[in-house]
């Protein structure tokens, strides 16, 4: 059975299943073929190596093409959709885009992979009413099992060399994103914390996290940055919820990790992926944290939210 | 303490001060009147208490206030026989009455004018007491200017901590009961004449984003109208919220010449660039994604 590439007017999400190099080329040539034939929008967004197979796929054509490198733009995962597909969508507003998305690699750490899979299933949400074909190669031979498994529950269609097929394990993405949402490892027992309750408490949580950021040696811009991106969390934790909040901070793999708890609920399972419209003054805050963290991981569980930053150190300057 | 750490307040400045109990209310009232007249400025005390009462608790902090008056150095007003003289808070008549004391105090001879407000009636149910903090968001926009400085005494007793939050964010700077002798104004803001704009300075977060707002409004109708852009120096502003972004690049946009931003340093470009600021002059994009990649 073939599925048309796209129906009119809605988002088509396909997974694509490769093994080798060939099978890449293979897969993603016929999607670009097919783009490049109608002089749609087309967005390549890949991690390193795969770029390069598909510029050459593309070779005299790729003028027509935006290249960006997923290793960067999606280091992330939570910026693929505010910062990468829904930019390109508004900047093509009226023309049917086309799009290939590939947010998994081996390398990818298991803290990153809980969130790449839920940016997957929320792509079915957050782009629904968009007109984009979305194209994610996971490379079958080297992701784990479990990566495959999960990809055929967040793309409603799968493609691999046999054909192109409907999903039977595709259900509700916003109910498989839930699924995602499992408790973060707890903080080391010797991680500093930091109290705080009521607006004025803001700028000691940004000095107690922007000091010890800067101890483990992140550099100072990424210090400013993470002083803005703590700063807009606990800014939710002070204006959105009754009780007080913690500021815990660590240094872990070349990694200076914070994480705020605190007792509110965030009930939109798109907070922070999808930005409020341009008039809007608030609403921007976890959007903000996307962009400047090198991760973000939010945990809702019965008495609250977790909210974990990652931002990476220089190499070789880790405290730990 | 009370001294020194008021000695550091400068013409422009609007702070909150709580405070938990009399004492600490009275170090303030007599900490601002000796640093306002030893600095050559007029000072002006809006009580709640007579200014009989207030003369005597001076003299008990050895402040002789009499004297004060005499030499026209101190000015001591009850707001129930001033401003509340009618029975009602009118924000409006209370600005223009500001405006007018810095033109007098000026006229007088003296740098400027250090006012304060004991603000115990707003915790009352006076007609108008419900325009409180839009009052005092907007009369930053008379004390932004540079011959004048206010300070509010509220009684962190009187207010429950959500209103007392928002009050507090009216105010470029709160100046809290257990805050140490190292404190300043988390913000401050000054119109500037050459190039006309607003100089900020230090930190803008939620805490005091609503001043910052009605002063960013205010600046079409209280700058010179020169036709030219208006800059917004951020030379020394070591901070901003996404919230705090957002008010500039609205500013920017709306201002009838437009705006331009100087002394925009790579976190701050940053930040108005993810915001949709990039378009403002001064902002250099480039530089913000070069500096993080």
């Amino acid at each position: 059975m073939t599925t048309p590439d796209r129906l009119e007017g809605s988002l088509q999400h396909v997974g694509l299943l490769y093994r080798d190099d060939d099978e890449y080329a293979e897969g993603c040539g016929a999607f670009l073929d097919r783009a490049l034939a109608v002089g749609g929008p087309v967005l390549v967004a890949v991690p390193g190596r795969g770029g390069e197979v598909i510029r050459a796929l593309v070779g005299g054509r790729s003028s027509a093409v935006t290249f960006v490198d997923m290793a960067v733009a999606g280091r992330n995962p939570g910026r693929i959709i505010p910062g990468l597909l829904l930019p390109f969508l508004r900047d093509h507003t009226g023309h049917p885009a086309w799009i290939v998305a590939e947010p998994l690699w081996k390398g990818r750490g298991d803290m990153e992979y809980a969130a790449c899979a839920a940016q997957e299933a929320l792509i079915n949400v957050a782009l629904a009413g968009d007109e984009a074909t979305v194209l994610c190669p996971y490379d079958a031979s080297r992701l784990h099992t479990q990566a495959v498994v999960d990809a055929h529950r967040t793309h409603p269609v799968m493609r691999d060399t046999a054909g192109t097929r409907d999903s039977p394990a595709y259900t509700d993405p916003l109910e498989t994103a839930a699924a995602f949402d499992v408790p973060l490892p707890r903080p080391p027992s010797g991680a500093a914390t930091c109290c705080f309750d009521g607006v004025r408490a803001l700028p000691s949580v940004r000095d107690f996290a922007g000091a010890r950021a800067a101890e483990a040696g992140l550099a100072p811009l990424r210090v400013s940055e993470l002083a803005i991106a703590v700063n807009e969390l606990a800014t939710n934790t002070v204006e959105h919820t009754r009780g007080p909040g913690r500021l815990t901070v660590w240094t872990e793999h070349d990694v200076f990790v914070c994480q705020i708890d605190d007792t509110g609920r965030i009930r939109d399972p798109l907070a922070g992926l999808v930005p409020p419209p341009d008039t809007a003054t608030h609403g921007r805050g976890l959007v903000v944290v996307h962009e400047l963290a090198d991760l973000v991981r939010l945990h809702r569980h019965a008495s609250g939210t977790s909210v974990r930053v990652h931002f990476d150190l220089p190499r070789g300057r880790a405290g730990d | 303490m009370d001294g020194a750490l008021l000695g550091r307040l400068d013409l422009g400045d609007h702070v909150c001060r709580l405070y938990r109990d009399d004492e600490q209310r009275l170090a303030t009232v007599a900490g601002f009147v000796e640093a306002g007249v030893g600095s050559g400025h007029q000072v002006a005390y809006f009580s709640v208490e007579r200014p009989e009462t207030v003369l005597e608790q001076l003299g008990s902090r050895g402040v002789d206030g009499r004297a004060l008056i005499e030499r026209g150095g101190l000015r001591v007003t009850s707001a129930q026989d001033s401003y509340l003289a009618s029975g009602a808070f009118h924000p409006e008549a209370v600005m223009s009455a500001w405006r007018r004391a810095i033109a007098d105090a000026r006229d007088c001879g003296y740098a400027g004018l250090w006012a304060m407000g004991d603000m115990a009636w707003a915790a009352t149910k006076i007609a108008g007491a419900d325009r409180l903090r839009w009052y005092e968001a907007e009369v930053n926009r008379v004390f932004t200017g540079e011959h004048a400085l206010a300070l509010c005494l509220y009684d962190e007793r009187s207010f429950p901590a959500d209103e007392l939050d928002r009050i507090a964010a009216a105010h470029p700077g709160t100046l809290e009961p257990g805050d140490g002798p190292g404190w300043r104004p988390l913000l401050r803001m000054r119109r500037t004449v050459d190039p006309p704009g607003l100089k900020l300075t230090g930190e803008a977060d939620a805490s005091n984003r609503d001043a910052l707002a009605a002063t960013l409004d205010g600046l079409r109708d209280d700058l010179p109208r020169t036709g030219a852009p208006a800059t917004l120096d951020l030379t020394d502003l070591r901070f901003a919220d996404a919230a705090v972004a957002r008010l500039l690049i609205r500013a920017a946009r709306t201002f009838p010449a437009g705006m331009r931003i100087a002394g925009c340093s790579p976190w701050i470009a940053r930040l108005l660039t993810l915001l949709g600021g990039d378009q403002i002059p001064g902002v250099d994009a480039a530089e913000a994604r070069e500096t993080t990649a």
